[in-house]
């Protein structure tokens, strides 16, 4: 896996971690489009979405937990590794159980009611508060403490 | 004419619910925005005076490494770190003896090649401790010493509350390990392969919510997770047979 990496790259979690970040904003965002433009191929494409989301994520989770013991972390960064960590599983978790009921929704034809898809889209919303803290903890770590980063020579 | 009436109620509530939807994703974005973009002129203002607080504080650090002479300890309190090296009369600072006999470990100072003063501790089969009067919740520490046919464990205490209650990481001659002590019973949240260095070495852990990191010489060797507990006191662990070397330890209060 190191060798497919470029130099520069200490290791495969930043590479990964913005495919989350986006497909999750993308999945809300057409969520939010199909409740006021009810088309099923939005349905069918905002499901695939957070299926390839929680894929995603657990990918990147997995690739942090191998990049945090390979860097150098500063001893003042280290709670917020910590938490950006903690913050991270629970992102995982919430995405996973949600992606779970929303396919059961799906699979039973009830997500395009109404008030379901209101509160699908309510509840994907609210996971993305989750990831955005995640990420902002993760944009701490590299740019306020420089982890994962080189000296410039 | 019933359902005329019913279908326009359905499609009067419908639009409410289209503009409910559409407010809450308008001030998520808000929210979103505002957290997460520019600082407040405040909290830049807070944290410049935070870290030129923090840069006075290395700089009083190392003032006091200079002349400890007169203290054996230094305590940041603003920054809430500790700093102790070793002065003229052994336990007579900060760190204090909890556990161990002072006369029979034979305890005495003297200076380095480097000019650092060191505590030498000769011990016997004896089991030694010295704390901090501190307590710190989430923390990172280092401690500098160095052993002499030495067998036995050496080991940074932290989140100390009592003898059966406190966390470690430990270096032996086959081991270093981070664990707990919960009632007596120890628990290991890692272990790996390792020996105790022959020369001079750092020893550090770290304690950041659930996750618990010990490294020897900057090298990260454990990396375990446990419960959080409540605050406790910091200090050194020693126990086994010959001589073991200090020439100082430090403690740093983490956040985020």
């Amino acid at each position: 896996m190191q060798n497919l990496l470029p130099d520069w790259a200490p290791n495969a979690h930043p590479m990964l971690v913005h495919f989350p970040i986006a497909i999750i904003i993308l999945a809300v965002f057409l969520d939010f489009v199909y409740l006021i433009w009810r088309k099923e191929w939005l349905r069918n494409s905002v499901m695939t979405l957070f299926a390839f989301a929680v894929l995603a994520g657990l990918v990147t989770y997995l690739s942090g937990k191998q990049a945090v013991d390979s860097v150098m972390v500063p001893m003042n960064a280290e709670l917020t590794a910590s938490y950006h960590a903690d913050w991270a599983l629970y992102t995982l978790l919430y995405f996973s159980c949600y992606t779970a009921i929303r396919f059961f929704l799906f699979w039973k034809k009830i997500d395009g009611k109404r008030f379901i898809a209101i509160l699908l889209f309510l509840a994907g919303l609210a996971g993305c508060a989750l990831l955005a803290k995640t990420a902002d903890l993760g944009g701490k770590l590299v740019y306020k403490y420089g982890v994962g980063t080189q000296k410039v020579k | 004419m019933k359902q005329i009436v019913n279908l326009k109620q359905m499609k009067t509530s419908k639009s409410n619910l289209s503009a409910i939807t559409i407010i809450v994703f308008v001030l998520f974005l808000i929210g979103t925005i505002s957290s997460c973009g520019t600082k407040s002129s405040t909290e830049e203002t807070a944290e410049q005076t935070h870290e030129a607080e923090e840069a006075e504080g290395h700089e009083h650090d190392s003032e006091e490494a200079e002349h400890h002479d007169h203290d054996e300890a230094s305590a940041n309190e603003g920054s809430g770190s500790i700093m102790w090296m070793p002065s003229g009369q052994p336990f007579s600072g900060q760190l204090k003896l909890v556990e161990g006999d002072a006369q029979k470990l034979n305890a005495e100072t003297s200076t380095d090649s480097d000019g650092t003063k060191v505590l030498s501790l000769s011990l016997s089969g004896d089991r030694v401790l010295l704390l901090f009067y501190e307590t710190f919740e989430d923390l990172g520490s280092n401690l500098q010493f160095k052993t002499d046919g030495f067998q036995g464990q050496v080991a940074i205490v932290h989140h100390y509350i009592d003898a059966s209650n406190y966390d470690y990481l430990s270096l032996t001659n086959t081991s270093m390990q981070l664990g707990r002590k919960e009632n007596g019973k120890d628990k290991i949240f890692d272990k790996k392969e390792n020996k105790l260095p022959g020369d001079w070495a750092t020893l550090t852990v770290s304690s950041a919510g659930e996750h618990y990191k010990g490294s020897l010489n900057g090298k990260l060797v454990n990396h375990g997770h446990g419960k959080t507990k409540p605050g406790g006191r910091v200090g050194i662990l020693l126990e086994g047979n010959g001589k073991v070397m200090l020439k100082m330890m430090e403690v740093m209060k983490l956040t985020e």
